[in-house]
């Protein structure tokens, strides 16, 4: 599978945000959180009404100017500018899209690949450049190698990208499913970790991302397993009524404006046969209380996360019963860095990662 | 869509001047670690032969081009609009 091989002092260059980054998580932010707990004491020690107040209180302070200038510096870096992800693309350009293009026809005509050039992306797809990534994660060819190798940063330091995808399968109690779907599958690293614990499943993804989509295909077929992957959007698919037992999805819903999560939740539990289980991974009621919510609607705003903090501020397990699901819960999911339940402040910086499970 | 987090928005260029060049110097070490080690290994150059050095005139060329690159990289951010 082609990846992206920058040249050594791209890698340096990288290597110094990574590290810059795991600083930015720990000191700058726990020097972030003394100054929070100061200015919320210095508040009538009644600590602050609401997320708004301490944004206000805080936007002075030079320590929470450093934070916020850093965090959306370090990510913008990483893509933009001489040593960028995008930079290194194009001196990479031409092999990559050769590969990817022969990748493409050979997924094409395995039958295992179904993209649509006709279709039309959403609006609200479109018009964000989500964390920061130029184009999107759909306008370039080479958008998922470009996501491939700059996951590896958006995360921070201390916790392992992959090993959350593992950890997500391994915590949704369903285990022998017969048809599975990864819904917002991307470039396929959500989907693989499931095969391995439903053996005899029939493996479904479907993204809006073409390019993603290639990536997947050639991650599926390096693996030697059989996932259909397919070009379509989560809230009209093409799939049957009551198809799949299992549906998953992984950090897709705080992308949704509230309408589209209504129609992804509403057209997957359509396609989810009775008894089926429905999980996602995916952010929602930071831990730390108003601190929490304070560096993750900060971190929503200065990284195009536009729909982050609406996702937060919607009662997703109510509209899981609305629509008809049974017993849907939300649970703290340990991504590597502990539990944290909702009155703890976490030590480090990290994503509020949950676990929601329902049943149709 | 431009942020900007300082009260002086010309704190933020600095801001990313700094974060540029301290990322060239990472980068910088790392080269230059693995050649002083590789040319000491191979027994090509002692420390003090660096002190002494002069490029001939493709290597001067080639520094003038990385030199202008290394300028345009890190100063970058004083002209860029702000995202």
């Amino acid at each position: 599978m082609i990846e992206l091989q920058p040249d050594r002092a791209t890698l340096a260059y990288h290597d110094f945000l990574r590290r810059a980054k795991g600083f930015w998580a720990r000191e700058m932010y726990r020097s972030v959180h003394r100054d929070f707990l100061a200015e919320s004491r210095r508040n009538g020690g009644q600590g602050f009404a609401d997320v708004d107040a301490a944004e206000h209180a805080l936007a002075s302070q030079p320590r929470y100017q450093f934070f916020a200038a850093l965090e959306r510096n370090l990510q913008r870096l990483k893509y933009s500018g001489g040593r960028g992800i995008i930079a290194a693309l194009d001196a990479q350009r031409v092999e990559l899209e050769a590969a990817l293009d022969a990748a493409r026809r050979e997924g094409e005509a395995s039958g295992q690949l179904q993209l649509n050039p006709a279709m039309e992306l959403p609006q609200y797809y479109r018009a964000v450049e989500f964390h920061q990534h130029p184009g999107g994660v759909w306008s370039d060819p080479l958008a998922g190698v470009a996501y491939d190798f700059g996951r590896r940063t958006t995360m921070p330091a201390h916790i392992d990208p992959d090993e959350i995808h593992r950890r997500f399968a391994a915590s949704v109690p369903m285990r022998g499913a017969r048809r599975i779907l990864d819904v917002g599958c991307g470039t396929g690293r959500s989907t693989l970790p499931f095969a391995a614990l439903h053996p005899a499943a029939e493996l479904h993804g479907i993204d809006l991302s073409a390019p993603c989509l290639v990536r997947a295909w050639q991650r599926s077929h390096a693996a030697g397993i059989e996932v259909r992957w397919s070009q379509q959007a989560a809230e009209h698919t093409a799939y049957q009524d009551g198809y799949f037992d299992l549906i998953h999805s992984t950090f897709l819903l705080h992308e949704l404006p509230r309408d589209a999560l209504h129609r992804v939740a509403s057209d997957m539990f359509r396609v989810l046969a009775p008894g089926g289980s429905f999980v996602s991974l995916d952010f929602h009621s930071p831990p730390g209380g108003v601190f929490g919510e304070f560096i993750h609607f900060g971190h929503a705003r200065r990284n195009n996360e536009v729909f982050m903090r609406s996702f937060c501020e919607t009662d997703f397990l109510r509209m899981l019963g609305d629509l008809g699901y049974r017993d849907a819960q939300m649970l703290p999911f340990d991504d590597g860095s502990g539990v944290f339940e909702a009155g703890d402040v976490p030590p480090a910086w990290r994503f509020p990662s949950q676990l929601f499970i329902a049943t149709k | 869509m431009k942020q900007t987090f300082f009260n002086d928005p010309a704190i933020d260029r600095l801001v990313n001047v700094a974060l540029a060049l301290a990322a060239e110097v990472q980068l910088l070490r790392d080269r230059q670690r693995a050649m002083e080690s590789l040319l000491r290994r191979q027994g090509v150059v002692a420390p003090e032969h660096i002190e002494s050095w002069e490029p001939d005139d493709a290597e001067h060329a080639a520094a003038e081009a990385e030199r202008d690159l290394f300028v345009r990289n890190v100063l970058g951010p004083l002209a860029e609009d702000l995202r």
